[in-house]
Parts: structure tokens; sequence; C-alpha cells
């Protein structure tokens, strides 16, 4: 037992020895990790209510087309979700060649972010509209509404909870596929905790890296919370 | 002002054809109250759809005013839609929108500029008594001041025709009364046309000028309330009426049992008074006239839209002989009299 103290003390110091760690190196993957995060947030927000509104629509709809149409859409939503990322990242690798020019750097793990998150947050938005109540888009189309004016009136504010709480959780996915797209050569604090921290064996920078993607997830979570309880009147 | 003719309405879908509407004509006169009533699947709630272009008839047109509703495109539909409110059982206001914002949000849809929409939901929501509760949100009101919400968002428009889609049937006895006399004044004041559809006869009963029942898709009986409610002829009509009555029958049955275990060679007899057409002391000469002794049990007055309908039950005590020529002396005054029970 003794002879293991200071074994345990070793691990201890080389966890937290934060003097041999290069700051600017960290705060240059957290910003990409940021950067990431941030768009591809912003862009499965409005791509995934895109897809919720489309899935929503055509779903139950009588037209011929349209359930042509929810069928593909639905296909390729369950494809892309299924993948697992780490797959999706290399699978898209020529593609990403050619939309962004390169295969690393934190742009280039943009598509396969987007391209995965999107249909799961499509699904989310879905279910969301989904809760709406029906009486109260009857209301809008007695009252002469046309469907955009419902979509925009009615079925967006009515689910609008749903939605944030939806891109909330999808964020904060969004914040670990970061991590993995690093892995892959993206760039970021899994960049940083792999090449740093794993590589050359130095779990400082393995817990650095944890701690500030923790803080990025609880500060994601905070933003939702908070955000939802402020607009939810029901 | 609307008229349905020859209106058939079905749906068909894997489950095979279902005739929601199987042949309705009718018209509604301006400014009437008119009552659909039947129980659920009769067609009412399709019928009321009917007539806002919700639904479209599978045969047969719907005029409102001078427009054939089948006839015009969707968005002509949609406009006329504007001019025709609509209220609803379970009020179907916005929750993510304050009581101000919900009745302007008819107008935003009609494209009226803000300060105009601000005015006029302001005013609508003076006139159904909520002032003061402009900046709430539905879920922070009662059941009778959401459906004034959704009275002032149906009114937001000025329409011609209000809709009401068993609007009072989620509210209790006494909120009901209030919302029924806000659809009254309404009518009164602003000279909307009002159609209402409602499994409740006392609503019928409390406003309408004209009900039609409805039972599997058609209208089995229709005409004014007093009519209807002093002659049903239909069976569906006549169970109506009767629960309708049925409110007040409960307590008398618990007294009749009590009477009748009292007099034992006693008969209940029940006198069903329309305002105002009987100026005799009926009571007072049929027991004079015959000598029967009259004993009161319970008296109640329903109102209806135009006059009030007041219910006497009493007790004729006497021979038989007696009992006999004072039931056909109270049935040449013009009431109805019914026999509740004999004692043999």
């Amino acid at each position: 037992m003794t002879n293991n103290l200071p074994l345990i003390a070793n691990i201890f110091l080389e966890y937290f020895d934060f003097a041999s760690i290069s700051w600017d190196r960290v705060w240059e993957a957290t910003e990409q990790t940021l950067y990431m995060t941030v768009v591809s947030v912003v862009a499965v927000f409005f791509l995934g209510i895109l897809l919720g509104l489309l899935l929503y629509e055509t779903r139950n709809s009588e037209s011929v087309w349209a359930s042509i149409l929810y069928k593909v859409v639905a296909f390729l939503v369950n494809v892309f979700r299924s993948i697992p990322f780490i797959i999706l990242i290399v699978l898209l690798i020529p593609f990403t060649k050619a939309l962004v020019g390169s295969m690393t750097g934190p742009t280039a793990g943009l598509p396969a972010l987007i391209l995965s998150a999107a249909p799961f947050y499509g699904r989310l938005v879905e279910a969301g509209l989904r809760e709406v109540d029906k009486g109260v888009i009857e209301a809008a189309e007695a009252m002469g509404a046309n469907k955009w004016e419902v979509i925009r009136k009615v079925y967006i504010p009515e689910s609008l909870p749903n939605i944030i709480a939806g891109i909330t959780v999808t964020g904060i996915s969004l914040v670990g596929y970061t991590a993995m797209a690093g892995v892959i050569g993206a760039g970021g604090l899994g960049n940083l905790a792999f090449l740093e921290g794993f590589q050359r064996s130095r779990p400082n920078v393995t817990l650095v890296s944890t701690v500030i993607i923790l803080l990025i997830v609880f500060v994601i979570q905070f933003i939702g919370d908070t955000w939802v309880s402020k607009i939810d009147k029901r | 002002m609307i008229t349905l003719k020859g209106i058939k309405k079905t749906y068909e879908n894997k489950a095979g054809r279902f005739e929601a509407i199987k042949e309705v004509n009718l018209t509604i006169d301006k400014g009437e109250i008119f009552g659909f009533v039947g129980y659920s699947g009769a067609g009412k709630s399709t019928l009321l759809r009917l007539t806002n272009g919700l639904e479209l008839p599978s045969e047969g047109t719907v005029e409102l005013g001078d427009k054939v509703l089948s006839e015009l495109d969707k968005k002509a539909i949609r406009k006329e839609r504007q001019s025709i409110g609509m209220i609803f059982q379970h009020f179907n206001l916005l929750w993510s929108r304050t009581v101000l914002e919900n009745v302007m949000f008819p107008l935003e849809i009609a494209n009226v500029t803000k300060s105009e929409r601000l005015r006029k939901a302001k005013e609508l929501i003076q006139l159904v008594g909520l002032a003061g509760k402009e900046n709430s949100y539905p879920a922070q009101l009662s059941g009778g001041e959401k459906q004034r919400v959704g009275i002032a968002r149906a009114l937001a428009n000025d329409p011609k025709v209000l809709l009401s889609d068993e609007a009072t049937s989620a509210l209790d006895p006494q909120t009901t009364d209030e919302v029924l006399e806000l659809l009254e004044k309404i009518n009164r004041e602003l000279n909307v046309t009002i159609i209402l559809i409602t499994h409740e006869m006392e609503v019928v009963r409390k406003i309408c000028n004209r009900v039609a029942v409805m039972d599997s898709g058609v209208i089995v009986e229709e005409g004014s309330v007093l009519d209807v409610f002093k002659h049903p002829k239909h069976p569906v009509t006549q169970r109506f009426v009767k629960q309708d009555r049925e409110m007040d029958t409960k307590e008398t049955k618990e007294a009749l049992k009590e009477l009748q275990s009292l007099y034992p060679d006693g008969d209940i007899v029940q006198l069903l008074f329309q305002g105002g057409s009987v100026n005799v002391p009926i009571i007072t000469q049929v027991s004079r006239e015959t000598g029967v002794d009259i004993n009161i049990i319970q008296g109640s007055i329903q109102s209806t839209h135009e006059v009030p309908m007041g219910t006497l039950v009493v007790q004729l005590l006497g021979t038989k002989e007696k009992r006999r020529s004072a039931l056909d002396l109270f049935k040449t005054y013009p009431i109805e009299v019914e026999v509740l029970g004999h004692d043999e």
C-alpha cells in the first residue's frame, strides 16, 4: 500500500500539471471548437426547421407527390441519423474536399456535423409541430389564414419551446461530434486531447480539454433552459 | 343570408364511406340566432364547417349573401372567412400570445395596420368585459374568460356571421349563462347573425330564435324554439326537450314520491304555461268549478329568447270523476297538460 502512494501522487501531478500546458494552443483549440459548434448549430437550426416542416406537412398529405416526397425525405433522414458519426466523416471526405477544398481544419468538419445533426433535429422539430393543438390551427384557418401564415404565426410560435429545447439537445451532441471530428483532423479541443493528450501521453491537456468542453455544454444547456422557461407561457 | 341547398357530405377513406350529411336544405336569416342541436355524430359540426368553407360539400351549394361559397377559389374562400367569426368548445387560443395579441391575430391575417389593430382589439376586450386583462396569457385565465377572448377574437374583423362550435360545453352552468348573455348582447347590439351547434337544449332555449334538430346527417325537426319546445314531434327532439326539463324533475320526483305516499288518491299533473298566454286564474277556476283540491308541488320558469315558459306541478285531490273533469277543464286552456302520476 505505502509503495502505491507515490504512484497515485504522480498520476495526480500528471493531471494537474497546468504549468507545462501551452495555453495558446488550448485557446486556439477552444476557438475552433466554438466556431464549429456555433456555425453547425445555426445551420442545423434552420435546416432542421425546414426538414421538420417538410416532414410534418408531407406526412399525411393526400397528394401522391407529397407522400413520395415524405418517403424519400424520411428515408434519407433515417439513414443519416443512423450512420455513426465517425464513419460519416470518413464517408464524406471526397464530398468535403470538393466543397471546402480541404479535408482538415474546422471548416472541413462542418459538412459532416451539419449532415448528421440536421436530420436528427428535423425529427425533433416534426415531433414538436405535431404537438401543436389542432384546434388552434383550425381557428387560424377559420380566420382565413393561408398555409404560410399558419406556419409562421401558429406552428412556429406555438412549438417554439420544443424547437428551442430540441436545438439545445442537438447543440450539446454537436459539441461531442466536434470532438470526434477533431480526431479526424478538424482541429478543436477533441483534436488537442487526442494529439497532445493521448498520443503524447499528457493527461493534463486531456483534463483541460474535458473541462472546457464541459463548460461549453453547461453554457449551452443553461442558455437553452433559460430561454425555454422564458417563452413557455403554457 | 345563408342558404344551404341540397347539401350532402360524404367522407371516403380506406375504412369506407361515411355520410356525415345526407341531405340538408335550410335558410338562416340575417340577424337571427340559429341553433343546431343533436348528439355527437349527428353531422352538426360538419354542417357548421360547411358554412365557412372549412369543409366543402360533396353535393349542393352554400350561399353566403349573394356569393356561392363552393364556386369560389381557395383564396376567395379565405377572404370570405374573414367576415365569419368562429368560437370553439376548447377556445383554441394561442398560448404563446397575450389576450391582446390573440384578439389582434385575425386582424393581422386581414392585413390591418398596427395602430388600427391595437385600437380595435382594445375596444373588443372592453366589449367582452376583459378590460385590464390585455397582457395576461390564456393560461392565466378561467374558462369563461378564455371564451370571452375567443369571442372578442371572432369579432375582430366585424363579421356578419358568428359560428359557435359547442362554445359553452366546457363551461360550468354559471359561466355558460354569462357567455350566452354576451352572445345575445352581440347579436342585439352588433346585429351579428349567430349560428351555434350544441348538444345542450338549454343553450338553444335560452338564446336561439330558431332551432334545427339533427340526427344521423339529416334535420329531423326545424322551427321556432318555442314551437319545438312546446310540441316536439320527432323522438330525438322529445328526448332533448325532456332532458332539458329533467334538471328540475329530479327534485320533483322526490317530492312526487313523498306526496304520493301522503295523498294516495291524488293525480300529479304538470302544467306548462307559455308566458303571457294565460290571463285567467286557472288553478282557482278549476278548483272552484270541479270541486277538486289543488296542491302546488313545484313551480319553475324557464326563460327562452322571446318569452318565459312556466312549469307548474300540481296534485289534484278528490274523487276520480272530479279529477277527470278537472283534467278536461285544464285542457280547454291554452296550456300543456301532462299527467305525471296517478294513484289508483
